[in-house]
C-alpha cells in the first residue's frame, strides 16, 4: 500500500489527547510534590527550628539584658582604668635596664627614658593616655626588633652551621679520596674556622633570645593588669557571641527556604528525615530478624535536647501546668540600683522596662505557638521572677486566677493591679507540647551520658511502635485512653494498626520493655546512681508477684537453655526440704543406713546440703534398685529423684506457709472459714479467694457450684487432717519462775523484732506486711487443743515447723526479772497474742464429722466426676458409690484410696472426703504455695508466662467476656445513659472538639465522666451493642476502664490478662453449660487494687523473652551485681524491717546563709574529711535563685517522744508543727545526722562533728530520696526511751540507737567477712544494751555469702576475702622490735579503770553495772572488725558512728598517761589496734597447757602389743599410739 | 543534795569572768535586773537516781534528779536567764580571764548548770576516783565527748552561742546530767535555790530576756506581781534602769514542769 498523508488515528484527537495527558501528568507531578512538600514531619521540623530560634534568641535576650550590661560596663571600665593607670616604675626601669644591656636597643632605650620622664612630668589626663600608649608602643617596639634581631642571628647560625657541615665534609671526602696532608691541613683549618664562627653565632643567638624573652616577660608584667581586663571583657563577651551564633544558625533564611523548595529540596534540603541505624539491635519481621530503622527523632527532634548547663535535665520539659507564688516590691515606686526610679504604675509601651524593674522579667512580643500567649523571655538571676521560679518559655496562664489570654493583660496584671509587698498566684504553662518535648528522663535515656543513648539503642527497642514511620499514624503510637485515642484520630487520622505486631506501648505500661534486658528486675530499683526510681511501677509488678507467689502456678522461665538467658527468672527453688521431710516420714528411712535420717534431716533444714542430698540420693537408688528387698516405699524413690541438682534450678520460695503438721496448729472450724473466704478472718491475707466465686454464675452452673463447694472445702481439709504429721512441740525451758503474763509479752511483740514484719492493732504505727497480720491470732489457735503449744513452739523455734520459713529464730531465752523470778518471754507473748482475737469466730460452719445424706451424695458425684478421669461414666459412678475392689488394689495413683472403701458410714464418708479433697487440691494447685504431703513433685498449674507478652491473641480464649463485662459495668451504675448519643454527637460537634484538643492546658481533665465522644475506630462495638441489651462503651466510663474495656473490644491481650486478674473466673460466664464442673477456671481471685494490677500487667506484658544482642543486655560489673545478689536476699528475708541500709539523701538548694558554716573539729589528720579542690570550690557555685546545692546522705534527728523527724526552729529549738504554721516568725528546719561526710558553703562537714540544721525550703527546693530499711529501728525509737525514762530521768535520746538494730551503713568496711558470714548463719550477742538480738534466718550459706559480699560492695570495700598486713604475725613482730612491751603496755590501757574496761566486756571480764552502760566484748574484736575501722574508731567514735556515745579516749593531741603506754596518741592509737588485732596472741602468751597435760586416757585396745614406752610423748597428739598413751599414764 | 556552789547565782561569777567581745560603742548609762522565781505548788522531792555503776564510788552521794529543785522558801533553782539582744554595749568592767569550771563531783556534775561565754576556756575537771566522759550536746559548737580519767581534766571552747542551753552527759554514768549555757556576752545567770537572780552592768534601755528551764523548756507564761503573763517562747522585752530593774516575784505555776 502506498504510503498517504492519512495517519492510523486522527492527529486533532491524538493532539488532545497528548494534550489532556500532558496536563494530566503536570497537575499530578505538581500534587506529588505539594504533597511531598506538606509532610507532617516537615511542618514539626519547621516548628522545632522556630522554638530553638526562639529560646536562643531568648537566651540571647537574657545575657544582653541589664545584667549583663552591667557587666560588661563594669569590665569595660575596669579595662579603660587598667588602660590609663600608672607603670610601675621599678618594672619599667627593669625593662629598660634590660634593653640598654644591648647596645643596638641603647639608643632606643633612651628614647623610651624620654618618654618615661615625659609622662611623669605631665599632669593632663588624656595627654598622659596619649603618652603613655605611646611610651607602651615604644616598648612593644624595642621587643619587635630584639624579635628581629633574634630571627637574624638563628638565620645566621644556619648558614654558618651549613658551612661547617660543608668544610667538615670536604675534610672526610679528603680523607676518602687519600688527599695531600696539606689540603687535608688546609680542609681542616677550615673546619676549624667555621667552627669558632658557629660557635660565636651559637652564642649571640642564645643572647638574643635570651634578652628578647626577659624584655617580653617585663612587658607583660608592665601590662598585665590591662591585659587580664582586657581578656575578662572578652571572655565575657564570647558567651553571648557563641549564643548569638547558635541563634543566627538555627534561625530560617534566605538560603534554606530556597534548600526547602520543591525539587531543590532533594538536595541537601535542611529539613531531611533523621534516621538511627540499628543492624544489631533486630527485631523479628515475620521469621526474619532485620535491623531497625529508627526515624522517631525525624518529628521529636528534642527529644535529646537537655537544659542548659545541666546535661540530665530536659531542655524541653512537655508541657505542664505550675503554680507559682510571685513575691512583689514592698515599694513598687523604690529606685533600684539602676537609678530609674519610676513613679506611675501604668503599662508604658510593652510595659518590659517596668516588668523588669518590678520582678525583673521581661516579656516576649509573640508567644511562642500562638502568638498572643504572654511568654517570659528573660527572668534576671536572684530577682523577685526568679526566686519565684520563673524560666524563661514560661507561658503565664493566670494572675491571682485572673486568665490572661493576651501578653497586655498579663503585663497589666502585673504591673497594674497587684497589692504590692505580697504574693502574686501565677499559673503558668511550662514545656512544649509533643514532638517537640525532651526525653523527661535523659539520665537514663537518649542522652549521650545515660546508660542508653540514643545512638546505640535508637527509641523502638524500648518503646515499640514502627520505626521507619515518618508519620503519626503508621507509627503505630499508643493511646492511653479512650479519649486520647478520639483526640489522635481526630487530629492525626490515627488507627489501630492490628498488622503491626508491635504497637508501640501505652504510656501506662511503657516500663515493661526495660525487662527485655534488665532480666534481675531489682537492678532497677533506685540506687545511688541512679536515687530517681527508673521503673517504679514494673519494680512494683514484680514486688507484687513476688509477695503473691503467682510463679508457684504461672512458672517464668528465664532460661532457653541451660546458658541462654531470655528475661526475668521467677521459679520455685527446688523443694529438696520438702522431699526430705517426705522421706523423714518414711519409716524405711531409719533402716536404710544408719545416717540416712541424719542426713535428711540435714537437706531439711541445713544450711548447705549439696554433700547430703547426693548421699542420700544415691542411697535411694541403691535402695530402688533392690526391687522386693527395698525397705522403703515407692513413694519415697520417686522423692529420691527430686534430691538431685536440677540444670538450673529455680530461686524463689513458696509463698504459703507448710501445711505437713496443720493439725497441730488450727481447727476444722478455722480452716473451713478461711478457706471459704480468708478475708473473712484476715482481711489483709495474701491468700487469694477460690470458693464462693459466682457472680458470673446462674441457673444450673449456680447451683453446681453451691453444692460441689462446700463439700469441696471439707474434703482438702479431710485431706490435709489425713496426711498431717504429728507435730513434735517445743519443752518450754526449765527453771521458769514467773507465770506466763499478758502485759509482758506485749512488751515482747513490740520489743523483740515482730513488729518488723507483722501487724497488729495494738501497735496501728507498725505496717510492714512481711509476715501475717496478728490482730486475731489468738481467735485462730484457740480452736485446736494444742494452739497455744503450738504458738510457743512456733515463737521458739519457727524451723521446726517449716524448716525454711522466712520467720526467724528471734532467740527468746529466759530473763530474770527486777524482782528476782525467771520469766519465759516467749511464754508471755503467747499469753499475750493468744488474747489477740479481736472476737472474731468462725460462724456458719458444717459440723465436723458427719455428713447429710445430700452432702454425702454430692461428695460421691464429686468422686465420680473425678473417676471419670480414668474409667468409664459407669464405672465411675460404681466405684464412687462402692469403692474399687480390693483385685485393683495396684493400680497405683490417687484412686487407690478407694479401694476397699469402707462400709462403716463415718469412715466410707472420710475416705471418699479425703480421695476428692486430694483431687481438689490437684486441681486447685493449693501446693504451689504450700508445702503440702503427696504433692512434693507436682508440676505448676498454671500457663507459663517466659513470653506472655507476646502471646497471639488468636490463643487466648475471650469466651464470652465482653457481654460479661458489658452487663458488669451497665449494671452497676457505670452505665451510659444514652450510649450512642456520643456517636451520633461526634461530627456535629467537631469544631468545638478540635479547640479543645489544641488547648494544650491541663485544665481539662480526662477523667471527666461527661459525655465524651465515641471514637469511630472503636465503633466496632456499637455495631455489636445494636443487638444486645446491655452496651457501654469505653469512653463512657473512667479512663482506666475504658482503657482496658477497648482492649477487650479489640482482643488484645492486655484487656485479657486485666479482666483475668480482675475476676479470673468471670471467663466462665456462660460457659459453664457446657463444662463439666472440672473444667472450670480454677485461678483464685487476688485481692489486688487497680494499682496492683496495673504494676503486675507491666511485669507480664514485658515477658516477652526476646532478649537482644548480648551486648545490649545488663550486665552489671562484678560489684554492682554483688550488690544486686545481695540485695535479692535482703529483700527476701526483709532485713531492711529492722536495719537501716541505706541512709536518707537530701539533695537540698540552700541560700548560702541559711546553714551556718560547717564546725571545725580538731582531730587526726587520717581523720579528717578530704574532698577534690574542684568539689568544694563547685559546691560555691549559686543557681539563679541564689541557692547553693549539696547532697547530704544521712538520718533526719528523731524526736525522743514521738519518733518523727525533729523539726525545729532557727535556734534549733524543737517546735511542732501548728507551731510552725501558726507563727511566721519561726523558719522551720529538719534536724539531720550526717552518716556521709558532706560540703557545705565550700567547706567540708564531717561526720560526728555535729547535726545540720536544714531550713524546710532549702528541702522543698531540692530533692529528697528515703532511706532504705529501718522501720522498726524508727518504730521503737521512743519506746525504749521511754521505757528506759523509768530507770533513768536523765536518758539521752542519741543513746537510744545503740540499743536498737544497728544502721548498716558502712558495715562492709567495718566488719570482716568471714565473721560476718558465720554470724549471719550463727548470730551470737554484740551489743550488751541492745533490747533485742539479731535473729536466726533459715539462711542458706550461699544467701549469707551474698549479704557478705552485699556490704562489701556497697561500701567499696575488699570482698570475698580481705587482707590487711596488720593480721599478719610478722607486722607484730617488727612493732616489738621496737617497744618489746608492745602489747603488754597497751594492755595496760586496756584494763586501767578509767578506759576501756570501764564499759567493755574483755574476755572473761565483765563491768558491772547498768547493761545499758556495757559495750561489747574486746576479745573477739580480732575476728569481727577490720583493722582500719578499729585503728580509726578509737581515735574518733563518731566519724564512724555519729551517735555513739563512746567517748574519745585518746584525743589526738593529748595521749593517755605515758606510765600506761609510752609514746604519743598516734602511737598509742596503734598499739591499741595491734592488741585487739592481737588478742589471741596476746592472751595465748600467758597461757600455759600444763595444767591441761594429763596422761592419756587408758583405751582398751586389744591385740596390740605395746610398744617402747614414751613418756614425753606429746599427749593427745593424734600420732600418739594407743598403747604409748597406756604405757605414759603409767609412766613416770 | 544540792551543792553550795549552787546556792549564789551565777551571776557573782561574772565579775571575774572573760569577756570576748569586741567593745563597740559604751552605753551612757548602766543598770541591774534581778528577780525571783517562785514555784507555786507543793515543793517536790527530787526523786533519787537509781546508781548502778562504780556504785561503791557513786552509790554512797544520795545522788537525786536535778531537773527540778525547789528551795525551802518556793524559790526555783536552775532557770537560766539570757539577754537575747545580739549587739549589745558591755561594761568595760566585765572583762574575766579565769576560765569557768564543771567538775565531775561525786557522780554528779557541779555545777548544775554552767555558763559561759564564746572564746572563753570551759574547763571540765574530774575530781571523783572514777572515769568519767563529758558528752557535750551543743547544737552550734562541734559535739564534743571526751575520755577525762580519774583527777583529769579537758578544755573545750565554744566559737557560736547557742540559743539553748546544751545538755551535759556521762555515757558511763547514765544519769549524770548537767547543762552548758554559752553565750556571746556576759549577760546571762542562772537562779539559785532561792530562785534568785541578778544581771549587772546591763546597758540601760530595752533588753529582750529570755527565760528557760531544763523542764519546762521556755517559760511561756507566769505572774508576775499578782499578774499572769504570757511571754511567748520565754522571752520578754525589759526596761533596764540605770538604778536597777527589779522584776520581783515571778510565780510559776506546777504545771508548768509537767
Amino acid at each position: 500500500m502506498p504510503a498517504t498523508e492519512q495517519t492510523w488515528r486522527d492527529l486533532k484527537v491524538l493532539h488532545v489527547v497528548f494534550g489532556v495527558s500532558a496536563i494530566a501528568l503536570l497537575v499530578a507531578t505538581v500534587a506529588m510534590l505539594v504533597v511531598d512538600h506538606n509532610r507532617p514531619w516537615k511542618k514539626y521540623q519547621r516548628e522545632f527550628r522556630e522554638l530553638e530560634t526562639w529560646t536562643a534568641a531568648a537566651r540571647v535576650t537574657e545575657e544582653e539584658s541589664r545584667a549583663f550590661t552591667e557587666v560588661s560596663k563594669g569590665l569595660e571600665a575596669a579595662l579603660a582604668e587598667a588602660r590609663r593607670a600608672d607603670l610601675d616604675p621599678a618594672i619599667t626601669a627593669a625593662f629598660l635596664g634590660q634593653a640598654e644591656s644591648v647596645a643596638e636597643d641603647a639608643e632606643a632605650a633612651e628614647l623610651a627614658r624620654a618618654d618615661v620622664e615625659r609622662l611623669a612630668e605631665t599632669t593632663d589626663p588624656d595627654e598622659r593616655f596619649v603618652l603613655r600608649g605611646d611610651l607602651l608602643e615604644r616598648l612593644r617596639d624595642i621587643v619587635d626588633r630584639c624579635s628581629y634581631r633574634e630571627d637574624q642571628a638563628a638565620g645566621r647560625l644556619k648558614l654558618l652551621k651549613a658551612q661547617f657541615d660543608k668544610a667538615r665534609a670536604d675534610f672526610e671526602l679528603a680523607v676518602a679520596a687519600d688527599a695531600e696532608p696539606r689540603t687535608l691541613d688546609e680542609l681542616q683549618a677550615l673546619a676549624e674556622a667555621a667552627t669558632a664562627k658557629v660557635t660565636e653565632a651559637t652564642l649571640t643567638s642564645q643572647a638574643a633570645t635570651t634578652h628578647r624573652k626577659a624584655l617580653e616577660q617585663l612587658l607583660r608584667d608592665i601590662t598585665g593588669e590591662e591585659d587580664a581586663a582586657a581578656k575578662s571583657l572578652a571572655d565575657h563577651r564570647q558567651g553571648l557571641e557563641m549564643l548569638s551564633k547558635t541563634r543566627d544558625d538555627k534561625a530560617n533564611n534566605l538560603g534554606k527556604t530556597i534548600l526547602e523548595l520543591p525539587v531543590l529540596d532533594a538536595f541537601n534540603s535542611p529539613l531531611r528525615i533523621d534516621q538511627i541505624w540499628l543492624p544489631d539491635l533486630t527485631f523479628n519481621n515475620n521469621f526474619r530478624d532485620v535491623a531497625r530503622f529508627d526515624r522517631c527523632t525525624t518529628c521529636h527532634q528534642g527529644i535529646d535536647k537537655s537544659a542548659p548547663g545541666n546535661p540530665l535535665d530536659p531542655g524541653y520539659p512537655e508541657t505542664d501546668l505550675i503554680t507559682l507564688a510571685l513575691p512583689t516590691p514592698e515599694d513598687p515606686t523604690a529606685d533600684d540600683a539602676s537609678g530609674s526610679a519610676e513613679t506611675t504604675l501604668n503599662v508604658e509601651g510593652d510595659g518590659n522596662d517596668q516588668l523588669e524593674r518590678l520582678y525583673g522579667l521581661r516579656l516576649a512580643d509573640q508567644g511562642l505557638f500562638n502568638p498572643d500567649d504572654p511568654t517570659v523571655t528573660v527572668v534576671r538571676p536572684e530577682s523577685l521572677a526568679a526566686i519565684a521560679g520563673l524560666t524563661t518559655g514560661d507561658v503565664i496562664v493566670s494572675i491571682d486566677g485572673g486568665r490572661t489570654y493576651a501578653r497586655d493583660v498579663a503585663a497589666a496584671g502585673l504591673i497594674e493591679s497587684p497589692s504590692w509587698g505580697t504574693s502574686l498566684e501565677l499559673v503558668v504553662r511550662r514545656g512544649v507540647p509533643q514532638p517537640y518535648a525532651s526525653h523527661p528522663r535523659l539520665d537514663l535515656f537518649v542522652g549521650s551520658l545515660s546508660p542508653h543513648p540514643k545512638q546505640v539503642f535508637g527509641c523502638t527497642i524500648c518503646h515499640e511502635g514502627q520505626g521507619s514511620a515518618t508519620s503519626f499514624k503508621w507509627a503505630s503510637h499508643s493511646p492511653n485512653s479512650p479519649k486520647q485515642a478520639h483526640d489522635w484520630h481526630d487530629e492525626y487520622g490515627w488507627f489501630d494498626n492490628h498488622h503491626w505486631i508491635y504497637p508501640m506501648h501505652s504510656e501506662r505500661f511503657e516500663e515493661s520493655s526495660c525487662l527485655k534486658c534488665h532480666h534481675q528486675v531489682i537492678d532497677l530499683e533506685p540506687s545511688s546512681e541512679f536515687p530517681e526510681p527508673p521503673a517504679p511501677k514494673l519494680v512494683e509488678g514484680y514486688h507484687t508477684i513476688r509477695e503473691y507467689g503467682c510463679y508457684g502456678c504461672h512458672e517464668i522461665n528465664g532460661y532457653a537453655g541451660p546458658d541462654t538467658r531470655v528475661g526475668p527468672d521467677m521459679r520455685l527453688a527446688p523443694n529438696f526440704h520438702e522431699a526430705a521431710e517426705a522421706l523423714l516420714s518414711d519409716p524405711g528411712l531409719a533402716d536404710l543406713a544408719p545416717t540416712a535420717v541424719r542426713l535428711a534431716e540435714e537437706v531439711r533444714s541445713g544450711p548447705s546440703t549439696a554433700s547430703a542430698r547426693a548421699q542420700l540420693s544415691t542411697m535411694i537408688k541403691e535402695d530402688a534398685a533392690a526391687g522386693d528387698d527395698a525397705v522403703l516405699t515407692s513413694r519415697s524413690h520417686t522423692l529420691g529423684s527430686l534430691l538431685n541438682d536440677p540444670e538450673t534450678p529455680g530461686a524463689l520460695p513458696k509463698v504459703g506457709p507448710s501445711l505437713r503438721y496443720l493439725s497441730s496448729k488450727v481447727s476444722f472450724d478455722w480452716l473451713y472459714s478461711w478457706l471459704r473466704n480468708p478475708m473473712d478472718f484476715r482481711p489483709t491475707t495474701k491468700m487469694p479467694r477460690f470458693f464462693g466465686l459466682w457472680d458470673h454464675l446462674s441457673g444450673a452452673g449456680l447451683e453446681e457450684s453451691e453444692r460441689y463447694e462446700p463439700i469441696e472445702i471439707r474434703s482438702i481439709i479431710a485431706y490435709l487432717d489425713a496426711v498431717s504429721s504429728p507435730f513434735d512441740y517445743v519443752t518450754p525451758y526449765e527453771g521458769i519462775t514467773a507465770e506466763p503474763d499478758a502485759e509482758r509479752g506485749r512488751k515482747v511483740v513490740q520489743v523483740r523484732g515482730c513488729l518488723a514484719c507483722h501487724q497488729h492493732e495494738e501497735f496501728p504505727e507498725a505496717t510492714n506486711n512481711q509476715g501475717p497480720d496478728l490482730s486475731r491470732i489468738g481467735a485462730k489457735l484457740a480452736s485446736n487443743p494444742n494452739g497455744e503449744a503450738w504458738l510457743y513452739s512456733w515463737l521458739r523455734e519457727p524451723g521446726r515447723y517449716h524448716p525454711k520459713t522466712l520467720m526467724p529464730n528471734v532467740l527468746l531465752e529466759p530473763v530474770t526479772l527486777p524482782d528476782g523470778t525467771v520469766s519465759d518471754p516467749a511464754a508471755d507473748a503467747t499469753a499475750w497474742l493468744m488474747q489477740s482475737t479481736q472476737d472474731w469466730q468462725p460462724s456458719d460452719i458444717p459440723a465436723a464429722d458427719s455428713l447429710t445424706a445430700d452432702e454425702r451424695a454430692a461428695t460421691e458425684e464429686l468422686a465420680a466426676l473425678y473417676l471419670e478421669g480414668r474409667f468409664t461414666k459407669d464405672k465411675a459412678h460404681d466405684y464412687s458409690t462402692q469403692g474399687l475392689p480390693e483385685s485393683m488394689a495396684a493400680i497405683g495413683g490417687d484412686e487407690s484410696m478407694l479401694v476397699g472403701l469402707s462400709t462403716e458410714e463415718a469412715a466410707r464418708d472420710r475416705q471418699l472426703l479425703e480421695y476428692v479433697g486430694k483431687k481438689t487440691i490437684g486441681k486447685l494447685a493449693c501446693y504451689s504455695c504450700h508445702n503440702i504431703p503427696g504433692f512434693e513433685d507436682a508440676k505448676p498449674a498454671g500457663a507459663a508466662l517466659a513470653d506472655w507478652g507476646r502471646k497471639e491473641s488468636s490463643k487466648i480464649a475471650f469466651e464470652q467476656i465482653v457481654p460479661y463485662l458489658m452487663k458488669e459495668l451497665g449494671g452497676h451504675g457505670h452505665g451510659h445513659a444514652a450510649p450512642h448519643a456520643g456517636l451520633e454527637a461526634l461530627h456535629g460537634d467537631e469544631e468545638a472538639h478540635e479547640d479543645h484538643a489544641h488547648d494544650g492546658d491541663a485544665g481539662h481533665a480526662d477523667h471527666a465522666a461527661e459525655d465524651e465522644l465515641v471514637d469511630p475506630v472503636v465503633a466496632a462495638d456499637l455495631a455489636y451493642a445494636d443487638t444486645r441489651e446491655h452496651h457501654v462503651s469505653p469512653e463512657s466510663v473512667d479512663p482506666d476502664t475504658g482503657y482496658f474495656l477497648e482492649k477487650m473490644l479489640a482482643h488484645d491481650r492486655q484487656g485479657f490478662l486485666w479482666q483475668k486478674l480482675r475476676a479470673p473466673r468471670s471467663y466462665d460466664y456462660q460457659k459453664t453449660e457446657n463444662k463439666s464442673y472440672n473444667e472450670r477456671y480454677r485461678m483464685p481471685q487476688f485481692p489486688f487494687d487497680e494499682k496492683q494490677r496495673e504494676a503486675v500487667m507491666t511485669f507480664v506484658l514485658g515477658l516477652v523473652a526476646e532478649p537482644p544482642a548480648e551486648e545490649f543486655l545488663h550486665r552489671p560489673s562484678p560489684r554492682k551485681q554483688a550488690r544486686l545478689d545481695g540485695l535479692a536476699v535482703l529483700e527476701q528475708f526483709n532485713c531492711g524491717g529492722c536495719h537501716v541500709l541505706e541512709t536518707e539523701r537530701w539533695d537540698i538548694r540552700y541560700a548560702p546563709d541559711s546553714i551556718s558554716d560547717p564546725p571545725v573539729v580538731p582531730d587526726y589528720a587520717f581523720l579528717q574529711p578530704h574532698f577534690p579542690k574542684e568539689e568544694l570550690a563547685a559546691s560555691l557555685a549559686t543557681d539563679t535563685q541564689g541557692r547553693r546545692f549539696a547532697s547530704l546522705h544521712g538520718l533526719p534527728v528523731l524526736d525522743a517522744e514521738t519518733g518523727q523527724p525533729q523539726l525545729v526552729d532557727q535556734d534549733f529549738i524543737p517546735i511542732d508543727r501548728e507551731e510552725a504554721d501558726d507563727d511566721p516568725e519561726i523558719i522551720p528546719h529538719r534536724a539531720f545526722m550526717l552518716y556521709k561526710d558532706a560540703i557545705i558553703n565550700g567547706e567540708p562537714w564531717a561526720v560526728g562533728s555535729q547535726n545540720i540544721f536544714v531550713p524546710e525550703d532549702a528541702l522543698e527546693a531540692g530533692s529528697t530520696y528515703p532511706a532504705k530499711g529501718g522501720d522498726l529501728a524508727r518504730l521503737l525509737f521512743p519506746v525504749v526511751i521511754e521505757d528506759e525514762l523509768e530507770i533513768n530521768p536523765n536518758v539521752k535520746p542519741d543513746d537510744a540507737w545503740g540499743w536498737l538494730p544497728p544502721p548498716l551503713v558502712g558495715e562492709g568496711k567495718k566488719v570482716q567477712s568471714s565473721w560476718l558470714h558465720t554470724f549471719l548463719l550463727a548470730p551470737e550477742p554484740i551489743r550488751p544494751a541492745a533490747v533485742l538480738r539479731m535473729p536466726r534466718f533459715h539462711l542458706s550459706s550461699e544467701q549469707a555469702s551474698a549479704l557478705v559480699n552485699y556490704f562489701a560492695a556497697v561500701d567499696g570495700a575488699d570482698f570475698p576475702y580481705d587482707y590487711d598486713p596488720r593480721y599478719e604475725s610478722s607486722t607484730l613482730a617488727e612493732r616489738e622490735k621496737d617497744y618489746p612491751e608492745h602489747l603488754t603496755d597497751a594492755m595496760r590501757i586496756v584494763t586501767n579503770g578509767n578506759y576501756c574496761v570501764k564499759c567493755h566486756l574483755v574476755g572473761d571480764y565483765a563491768p558491772p553495772g547498768n547493761p545499758k552502760a556495757l559495750a561489747p566484748q574486746l576479745s573477739v574484736v580480732r575476728q569481727r572488725l577490720r583493722p582500719d575501722y578499729v585503728h580509726g574508731w578509737i581515735g574518733n567514735p563518731k566519724r564512724f558512728l555519729p551517735y555513739t556515745g563512746m567517748p574519745v579516749n585518746i584525743p589526738f593531741d593529748k595521749p593517755v598517761s605515758q606510765d600506761l603506754y609510752r609514746g604519743d596518741s598516734e602511737e598509742q592509737l596503734s598499739a591499741l589496734t595491734d592488741l585487739l588485732m592481737h588478742y589471741d596472741t596476746f592472751t595465748g602468751r600467758s597461757m600455759s597447757l600444763d595444767a591441761f597435760l594429763q596422761p592419756p586416757a587408758a583405751e582398751a585396745v586389744e591385740g596390740e602389743a605395746a610398744t617402747e614406752p614414751s613418756g614425753n610423748a606429746a599427749a593427745g597428739s593424734p600420732s600418739v599410739q594407743p598403747d604409748a598413751r597406756d604405757s605414759a599414764r603409767v609412766g613416770p | 543534795m544540792v551543792q553550795p556552789s549552787l546556792r549564789r547565782p551565777l551571776l557573782t561569777l561574772l565579775g571575774s569572768v572573760l569577756v570576748a567581745l569586741p567593745v563597740c560603742a559604751q552605753a551612757a548609762e548602766w543598770g541591774s535586773i534581778s528577780g525571783r522565781f517562785v514555784y507555786d505548788g507543793d515543793a517536790p522531792t527530787p526523786p533519787k537516781l537509781t546508781v548502778d555503776k562504780d556504785v561503791d564510788v557513786c552509790g554512797k552521794h544520795n545522788l537525786v534528779n536535778e531537773e527540778l529543785i525547789v528551795g525551802e522558801d518556793k524559790g526555783i533553782a536552775n532557770i537560766v536567764i539570757f539577754v537575747r539582744d545580739r549587739k549589745i554595749d558591755v561594761h568595760p568592767d566585765l572583762k574575766a580571764t579565769e576560765p569557768v569550771v564543771l567538775d565531775n563531783l561525786n557522780c554528779r556534775f557541779a555545777p548544775h548548770v554552767v555558763f559561759v561565754q564564746t572564746g572563753q576556756d570551759l574547763l571540765i575537771k574530774n575530781s571523783d576516783p572514777v572515769g568519767h566522759n563529758s558528752n557535750v550536746a551543743t547544737l552550734k559548737n562541734p559535739a564534743s565527748n571526751t575520755l577525762i580519767p580519774a583527777s583529769g581534766e579537758t578544755k573545750v571552747t565554744f566559737r557560736s552561742d547557742e540559743a539553748v542551753p546544751a545538755a551535759v552527759t556521762c555515757n558511763i554514768h547514765p544519769w549524770m546530767k548537767g547543762w552548758v549555757v554559752v553565750r556571746d556576752n556576759p549577760y546571762a545567770a542562772v537562779t539559785g535555790e532561792d530562785g534568785s537572780f541578778t544581771i549587772e552592768k546591763l546597758p540601760a534601755g530595752e533588753v529582750e530576756l529570755q527565760f528557760w528551764h531544763e523542764k519546762a523548756g521556755y517559760l511561756d507564761s507566769m505572774v508576775i506581781n499578782g499578774k499572769k503573763t504570757s511571754v511567748k517562747r520565754g522571752r520578754m522585752d525589759v526596761e533596764v534602769e540605770a538604778d536597777g530593774t527589779d522584776l520581783g516575784e515571778m510565780v510559776l505555776d506546777a504545771s508548768v514542769f509537767k
